[in-house]
């Protein structure tokens, strides 16, 4: 089964005369447990593609395929698969949490979604699965009754995660998951979402300018410029023997210490 | 120096409220009963003298502020329950809405309270409340436009975008999200908007589209004083009013003050 599976999408913003391309005739494939890396500069439409992966958006046109099934936002029960299934974690934790509810009501926010109401692969039990993923992602259990701004902004991504977490995703959007964090606590926050992807065998997207982000995450990469997807494999194939000009440019850019 | 504002505010406005619950259990004399006793003076029994119907201007002065109170909640009460929903709903999104929602704010805003009342008041009957629902109609597009501009700050935080991941309805998110979020904000606006609508009442009433002549109002007062024979009856309720006001408006800059720096560091 495929976890993703884009067909010449295209997306436009603005109209008459001031049209951008941010995605031009872009055709990806993610199968699913695979681990996608979409590297490019800022601009590259690396957001706008996780936004209509995340069923956001739609794309201007082109087909957009979630576990098999078109990706439609007007369909009730299609959504009600895609917010069950796709989950999504943003970039900068001290934006993506609400700034005036607690962290179990913030944790337990895609539970009471009334699209998932009645689903069997939803918990029901909120309490009790807030605990779980806190403890998951490693956070003490006090923390469900505190406020996000009474934590550091690792265990705020942390916090994120334990959302996404909560309904039970197969698949995990990641939208430059550390790079608003601090050097120091990026590892750790990188490490744990490895041990998650593996232990819950999700399949993950991440976006992200940071190399070296992918090459420790991820298995496969595709590379975005301007909204073109202009090379896409294997990490260790694009990365050690990249065939086109603009990734080869991307690595270079990579700063080393041996040089 | 901004705690004092605070305080001020705080005590002014409290001793408004606190003589108006006063005055629903006990005032010194019944404040709508005439008497013979005319422009008395200040003397016992009636310490802040008599008007010109020989009513007692102490109990009416304090009966004045439940009516100054009823018309701040109502006029600001009606700005907020039309104002800050359509707000929010334009801010949302809805561009095409967006539109016809602020040229009508515009519109509304560039009619006058007093051009409201007026017509209002020729319609049904000049009364406290075609004054008070006049300037909550006027106060309308004040919280139109403010919980517009805080719903668009709100709207670009991700944890809107995480929301609508989560699969959370739009009306929902309006509720969970966005309103508390900016209810400090309007809040602080509700204080100044309340000190407005007192004023602007008092000045209806002076111009006789608001309280009639029975109905002990600090504004009608101040109209129904005579300022040859009986200046200090436009004195009293002059002093009310201006502390009333003044209170509200200093409560409002004091909680805003008070409330700024962990605005700056949720935004």
């Amino acid at each position: 089964m495929t976890a993703f599976l884009l067909d010449h999408v295209n997306k436009v913003f603005g109209g008459r005369r001031r049209e951008v391309n941010a995605l031009s005739d872009l055709s990806l494939t993610v199968a699913q447990n695979q681990r996608w890396g979409i590297v490019g500069e800022s601009g590259s439409g690396k957001t706008t593609l996780l936004k209509i992966l995340a069923g956001l958006m739609p794309p201007t046109s082109g087909r957009v395929q979630f576990l098999d099934r078109d990706l439609d936002l007007n369909n009730r029960a299609t959504m009600a698969s895609l917010r069950s299934s796709v989950q999504m974690i943003f970039q900068d934790p001290r934006s993506s949490l609400n700034p005036r509810m607690k962290i179990s009501d913030i944790i337990s926010e895609p539970l009471r979604s009334p699209l998932l109401k009645g689903r069997t692969d939803v918990p029901t039990d909120m309490r009790a699965r807030v605990d779980e993923v806190l403890s998951e992602v490693g956070l003490p259990l006090d923390s469900a009754d505190r406020y996000p701004h009474e934590f550091s902004g690792g265990q705020r991504q942390r916090i994120a995660l334990a959302r996404a977490l909560a309904p039970r995703p197969k698949i995990l959007l990641a939208d430059e998951p550390v790079s608003a964090l601090d050097v120091s606590v990026r590892a750790q926050v990188l490490n744990l979402l490895n041990t998650l992807v593996d232990s819950f065998e999700l399949t993950l997207i991440m976006v992200t300018h940071d190399l070296g982000v992918v090459r420790h995450t991820c298995d496969y990469v595709g590379v975005l410029h301007q909204g073109v997807l202009v090379e896409s494999g294997p990490v260790s194939s694009v990365m050690n023997d990249p065939r086109q000009g603009y990734t080869r440019e991307l690595l270079n850019a990579v700063p080393r210490l041996d040089s | 120096m901004k705690k004092l504002t605070l305080i001020v505010g705080l005590v002014c406005s409290g001793f408004v409220v606190l003589v108006a619950l006063v005055s629903l259990v006990w005032t010194p004399f019944d404040p709508t009963k005439v008497s013979t006793h005319r422009y008395g003076g200040l003397s016992w029994p009636h310490i802040l003298g008599t008007d010109g119907l020989g009513m007692d201007t102490a109990s009416r002065l304090m009966t004045g502020a439940q009516t100054t109170l009823l018309v701040g909640i109502l006029a600001v009460g009606i700005a907020a329950v039309i104002g800050v929903p359509l707000g929010i709903y334009v801010g949302m999104g809805h561009k095409m809405l967006g539109e016809v929602v602020a040229r009508a704010s515009d519109i509304l805003y560039a009619l006058p309270a007093l051009l409201l009342a007026i017509l209002l008041a020729a319609a049904v009957g000049a009364s406290v409340m075609t004054a008070t629902v006049a300037i909550g109609i006027a106060t309308i597009p004040i919280f139109q436009r403010m919980a517009r501009a805080a719903t668009l700050t709100v709207m670009s935080q991700d944890y809107i975008l995480a929301a609508e991941v989560a699969g959370t309805p739009r009306f929902i998110i309006a509720l969970r999200h966005i309103l508390p979020n900016i209810a400090p904000l309007l809040g602080v606006q509700a204080a100044a908007s309340f000190s407005m609508a007192i004023l602007a009442e008092a000045g209806l009433a002076y111009l006789g589209l608001s309280a009639p002549q029975a109905v002990p109002a600090w504004g009608r007062m101040l109209r129904d004083a005579d300022i040859y024979t009986a200046p200090g009856q436009a004195v009293i309720p002059g002093i009310a009013i201006a502390v009333a006001v003044m209170g509200f408006n200093l409560l409002g800059d004091g909680v805003r003050d008070y409330l700024d720096p962990r605005l700056r560091e949720v935004r």
